[in-house]
């Protein structure tokens, strides 16, 4: 019993970095109705930033965190002014072609600049395992699922209370008349990739803390996994992406425990197939009525 | 035009016959060195080459071979099996023995060719198994894959561990070889294998079989992985407290570049093809020798199974005591002498029988070597 718990904690692991990430996906689907293809390259941008930070210039942890986060935030500002808002009013195929060409810039471009091997990310707690009612849980395990927890709360409070969440819930409700009713639309979305980039700013580095190598190609696996957990949860609906990873990641560790490594994945695309089928709009969509 | 693609002609007829003149000469033993000189593998064929020219060297100011010198004649592959072919085509009617190729590919692509005219071919680093099969002619002096395994569950028995688990990718052919050499030699030699986990190709979460390979409390890990996958495992490991002693093979060895913390390097056991502080007086020369000639460390093993190559060769040739194909192929055949790697004797696979070199690593990522295994 105590190996079963220790394994639905693997998967939370797993899960809840998944589900951070799937945050940035959802809520700038929900306003503009893109996939942002690039979302799991800026995991890519923020490790890399992260090592370069700790290694090189020997800065404290804490800061080497916020700086992931600034560069984050300002990559993903740029991507959306550069290359997403001038084809806003285009067909949204031009902004989905346009998404998975920035995430090939970005690849080849850390590409050549950083080089294909992978660089090893430095232990930053050496604190041994936290032993919990006979379970052991390492001490990353408990921190990354300690602190993606309080960043939700704290994004679904910002949504549901502040004047500028209002906006963003408006906006997403309705794009056009929320800018009748005096929302600057082109700010709300600015600050909902800035919001969506600091999650995965902060993912990257939960998931080296766990996954110590960093190379060009790394945001992909990340990047796919948790738009499937967007989609599974419900694509831009908040709290859909939180349940649509641990879903995952939980049935991804049970699956490896006790069925079959090599199923794992054809196990959670499963589910994600099922649950289209049952609930096309995903386990906490709701049915919308098509606007006429 | 037409009259200067002439002259281009001749100039060109004149060089080769001026190349070729040379070759008449009686007094040199000519060699051929074929393998991977440049692009992305050049590391190993030019690893390769240092050792054989270092032999080379060292026997020609001893006076050569049957009173002859001996000259290496070296072509490039390029990684690239036809080359291979192309480079034996232009060999074959000078030379009376083959070094190479390096790589397995290339090496197989030779040994067919080669295998028609009976050259004597010693490969100094091909692993793959099928490279010397029905091919009497061709030989190697580099383990193979299975070997390895083997040598680990010696040592694993060796050390008094029973209970043992493995991690391994079952995608890939040298990771499953590897598992499967060493479940049925650890059968043998009464080691349990009391958890076999298998990953995906390219997963970088092993924490979940991690946990279940903790849960059945095993003496030691079996990670027959490449150094990045390698270090991922480890960190994971370190990660969920599970401190046993890791054991992996020669794949392995480059995992320091992929280590931030070089002190979890102190629990990795791994096998390679030789070591710089091997204790035989033949390897010691051998890296002293090496150091005086190029300036630094053969830090390639295949550096000192190429020095073997020409060793075995060489040896071959002056027991012979001629320069006829199928002699030297049986000298070949019966070698019996300690060489820089180890002993060499060779099976009815034409496989060496040697031994494995123990590494581990010190707290600071630098290499250590434990002691020689004969499986």
């Amino acid at each position: 019993m105590t190996l079963f718990f220790s394994q639905l904690i693997n998967g939370l692991h797993v899960g809840i970095i998944y589900a951070l990430i799937a945050l940035g996906y959802t809520m700038v689907y929900g306003i503009v109705k893109l996939i942002n293809f690039a979302h799991g390259d800026i995991i890519m941008v923020g490790a890399y930033t992260a090592v370069i930070t700790l290694v090189s210039l020997n800065v404290p942890p804490v800061v080497a965190l916020l700086l992931t986060i600034l560069v984050c935030v300002i990559f993903g500002v740029t991507i959306e002014r550069v290359a997403y808002k001038p084809l806003r009013s285009s067909p949204r195929i031009s902004s989905l072609i346009t998404a998975i060409g920035v995430s090939m810039l970005l690849q080849n471009t850390a590409l050549l600049v950083f080089g294909a091997a992978s660089r090893p990310f430095p232990t930053i707690f050496s604190i041994p395992p936290l032993r919990f009612a006979g379970i052991q849980i390492s001490f990353v395990t408990a921190l990354t699922i300690v602190v993606s927890l309080v960043l939700m709360l704290l994004l679904q409070t910002f949504i549901k209370t502040s004047k500028a969440g209002k906006a963003m819930r408006a906006a997403s409700e309705d794009y056009n008349t929320a800018q009748l009713m005096g929302i600057n639309v082109n700010n709300t979305i600015t600050l909902t990739f800035a919001i969506g980039c600091a999650l995965a700013g902060i993912g990257a580095f939960l998931y080296v803390m766990a996954y110590p190598a960093v190379s060009p190609t790394m945001g992909s696996l990340p990047g796919l996994k948790a738009f499937i957990a967007a989609v599974l949860g419900g694509i831009g609906i908040i709290p859909g992406a939180m349940l649509g990873g641990v879903v995952m990641g939980i049935a991804e560790s049970l699956t490896k425990a006790y069925i079959s490594t090599q199923l794992s994945d054809a196990v959670v695309y499963g589910i994600l197939i099922v649950v289209l089928l049952v609930k096309p709009t995903g386990l906490l969509g709701k049915q919308t009525r098509e606007k006429v | 035009m037409k009259k200067r693609s002439i002259v281009t002609m001749l100039v060109a007829l004149a060089l080769i016959l001026s190349a070729v003149v040379p070759v008449m000469a009686e007094d040199v033993i000519k060699i051929g060195g074929i393998g991977v000189l440049s692009g992305d593998y050049a590391l190993y064929g030019l690893a390769v080459k240092e050792g054989v020219d270092l032999y080379v060297k060292q026997v020609n100011e001893k006076g050569g071979i049957l009173g002859k010198q001996v000259e290496v004649l070296w072509e490039d592959t390029e990684a690239q099996a036809s080359k291979a072919i192309l480079a034996y085509d232009k060999l074959s009617e000078e030379v009376v023995g083959l070094i190479g190729g390096v790589l397995s590919g290339e090496s197989k692509a030779l040994a067919e060719v080669s295998a028609e005219d009976g050259m004597p071919q010693i490969s100094p680093s091909a692993t793959a198994y099928d490279v010397t099969t029905d091919r009497p002619n061709v030989f190697r002096t580099c383990f193979l894959d299975p070997f390895q395994g083997n040598a680990i569950a010696k040592y694993m028995a060796d050390q008094g561990s029973k209970k043992v688990a493995v991690l391994y990718d079952n995608a890939t052919e040298y990771s499953k070889g590897l598992y499967d050499a060493f479940k049925a030699r650890s059968e043998e030699l009464g080691v349990e294998i009391i958890a076999a986990e298998s990953a995906a190709y390219g997963d970088k979460d092993y924490k979940t079989q991690l946990t279940t390979i903790m849960n059945a409390s095993p003496e030691a890990v079996f990670l027959p992985y490449y150094g990045a996958d390698a270090a991922m495992i480890l960190a994971q490991a370190n990660e969920l407290g599970l401190n046993v002693k890791f054991y992996g093979a020669d794949g392995i060895s480059d995992i320091v570049d992929y280590v931030a913390d070089k002190s979890l390097l102190a629990n990795l056991v791994y096998t390679d093809h030789f070591s710089t502080d091997a204790d035989s007086q033949m390897a010691k020369d051998f890296v002293a020798a090496f150091q005086a000639e190029y300036g630094k460390m053969p830090t390639i093993s295949f550096s000192a199974t190429g020095y073997d190559a020409a060793v075995v060769l060489l040896s071959a040739i002056e027991k012979a005591g001629s320069t006829e194909k199928q002699a030297i192929v049986d000298a070949i055949k019966a070698t019996d002498l300690t060489a820089v790697s180890g002993k060499i004797t060779f099976d009815d696979h034409n496989d060496p029988i040697k031994s494995a070199f123990l590494l581990t690593f010190d707290a600071e990522g630098n290499k250590q070597y434990l002691t020689q295994v004969d499986p």
